[in-house]
């Protein structure tokens, strides 16, 4: 590598890193509550155990939960149900239209052994309160957007840092640390008749070697967790993009749906909840409803329940495989396989995340986590310490740094 | 105290563990999510060799920072 090359790369790593450690830095405090969520929240929240049952309790039909739910907020009809993967329990969601908002939907939760309310659930708290400071700041889609160019800077940061490793490393093993032997004696602080009687010519040798051990350890952790870090920031990167995606998608399923069943209206009663259910179930063995569309609404056709299929692994969990069953007979009409972009988006969440391996994955995922703010702070260390050693020097000597590193043969 | 290289190192002599280590992350990411149980010991094993290299480093590669070659 020519030199003037290696100072374009130097360059790029040194500002794509500044430019993004700051939210990169917030990125990573509060993801590290994140990998936990789930364990946090159940710490946090009141007991939400469901009544004791005897073993083996027959479960109510779907129908009968959301009658339930109907009935709490009468002149409501039904647009959700989804289903909860560790626990007996159905969340339907009910508002005035198919196309209601946000506001004007209410969401129920029914125990599924005694088609009874359970206590519902709540979007408020500290850990979504993070939960939206990590993903848009507070401040929307422009919000996610802007990570996401953060985290393309981080990733541009990444591939820089690994190019200019490379010459550091020429005469040092892997994984050398050199830190202060034993003949270095710290230069006493505070003493300013002894600093004043002897005017050191550039940084003092225990400056230099402590700065080459921030140096040694910021190649170290960057180097050796360059994967997960590549991983981690890419994975990100298309979560910010997942609403237009999202948007896509349906926008894509729904003209394909209306071209296909475009004449049919929204039936007047509905057929079985239940049995719709149950049908999609037998058309794709191994597979487990996360939740049903029901006719008109967003995720579905106005004829047909769309009953969402996931798989049993972590990886399959996250590919949603939609059942259409005709809303009027009953019958299953067709399914759906998601998109490669969809495909992408569901997979890098569990891969952004680090929630898919049990507790041993997130306490490894924590501390790789907690590994990438050394890098950072170690970065910005750098950077700060050289703007020092660069004034300094203006009066001395050429920076102890750039010369290193013509010196180096690349 | 390990002695100073004398020779400058080829790229490959460079990349040869960070390479390796990125591989067995790689490994334990996708084992993960593929299946329970035994895949996710993989992924725990892929995740776990990249920290025990730092801890590695830590203890056998410390050396005096004047003696270090740069």
């Amino acid at each position: 590598m020519s030199n003037r090359s290696l100072k374009v790369w130097i360059w790029l790593h040194k500002w794509t890193s500044l430019v993004c450690t700051v939210f990169m830095l917030m990125l990573c405090l509060t993801g590290l509550p994140l990998i936990f969520h789930d364990e946090i929240e159940s710490l946090l929240e009141e007991d939400q155990a469901l009544p004791e049952m005897p073993d083996g309790t027959p479960l109510k039909s779907l129908d009968e939960a959301l009658q339930t739910a109907l009935d709490a907020y009468p002149g409501e009809r039904g647009l959700f149900m989804s289903f909860d993967i560790d626990r007996p329990v159905v969340n339907v969601t009910t508002g005035p239209v198919a196309r209601s908002t946000l506001e004007q939907m209410h969401i129920t939760s029914i125990d599924l052994r005694t088609a009874e309310i359970v206590g519902a659930i709540t979007d408020d708290g500290i850990m979504h309160f993070i939960l939206d400071l990590h993903t848009d700041m507070f401040l929307g889609p422009w919000g996610e957007y802007f990570l996401g160019l953060m985290g393309f800077l981080m990733i541009l940061a990444i591939v820089s840092g690994v190019v200019v490793y490379t010459p550091f490393m020429r005469r040092l093993d892997f994984g050398t640390l050199r830190v202060r032997g034993r003949r270095d004696v710290p230069t006493p602080a505070g003493d300013a008749q002894s600093a004043s009687a002897t005017v050191p010519a550039g940084p003092a040798p225990a400056k230099r070697v402590a700065r080459k051990t921030w140096l040694d350890l910021h190649n170290l952790l960057g180097i050796v967790t360059v994967m997960w870090l590549t991983v981690v920031t890419v994975t990100g990167v298309i979560q910010t993009i997942s609403t237009p995606l999202v948007d896509l998608w349906r926008w894509q399923q729904l003209s394909e749906l209306t071209q296909i069943y475009g004449g049919k209206a929204t039936p007047e009663t509905f057929s079985s909840l239940h049995d719709a259910v149950a049908t999609a179930k037998s058309a794709s063995p191994g597979m487990r409803p996360q939740f049903v569309a029901f006719p008109g609404v967003r995720f579905s056709s106005d004829h047909h329940y769309a009953v969402w299929l996931r798989g049993a692994t972590p990886a399959t969990s996250q590919l949603l495989t939609p059942a259409l069953i005709d809303a009027e007979t009953g019958e299953f009409t067709a399914m759906r396989t998601m998109p490669w972009y969809m495909t992408a988006l569901r997979l890098s969440s569990p891969l952004h995340f680090g929630d898919y391996g049990g507790m041993p994955m997130k306490v490894l995922w924590a501390i790789l986590d907690i590994l990438a703010i050394v890098i950072l702070i170690s970065g910005l260390y750098l950077w700060l310490g050289k703007m020092k050693t660069v004034r300094a020097d203006t009066q001395t000597a050429p920076a102890p740094q750039s010369a290193r590193l013509s010196g180096s043969r690349s | 105290m390990k002695q100073r290289r004398v020779t400058a190192k080829t790229n490959w002599q460079i990349f040869a563990i960070p390479l390796f280590l990125a591989l067995l992350t790689l490994v334990g990411l996708i084992a993960g999510l593929l299946g329970d149980g035994l895949s996710d010991i993989l992924s725990w094993a892929g995740l776990f060799f990249p920290l025990a290299a730092i801890v590695w480093a830590f203890k056998y590669r410390r050396i005096a920072g004047d003696k270090g070659g740069d």
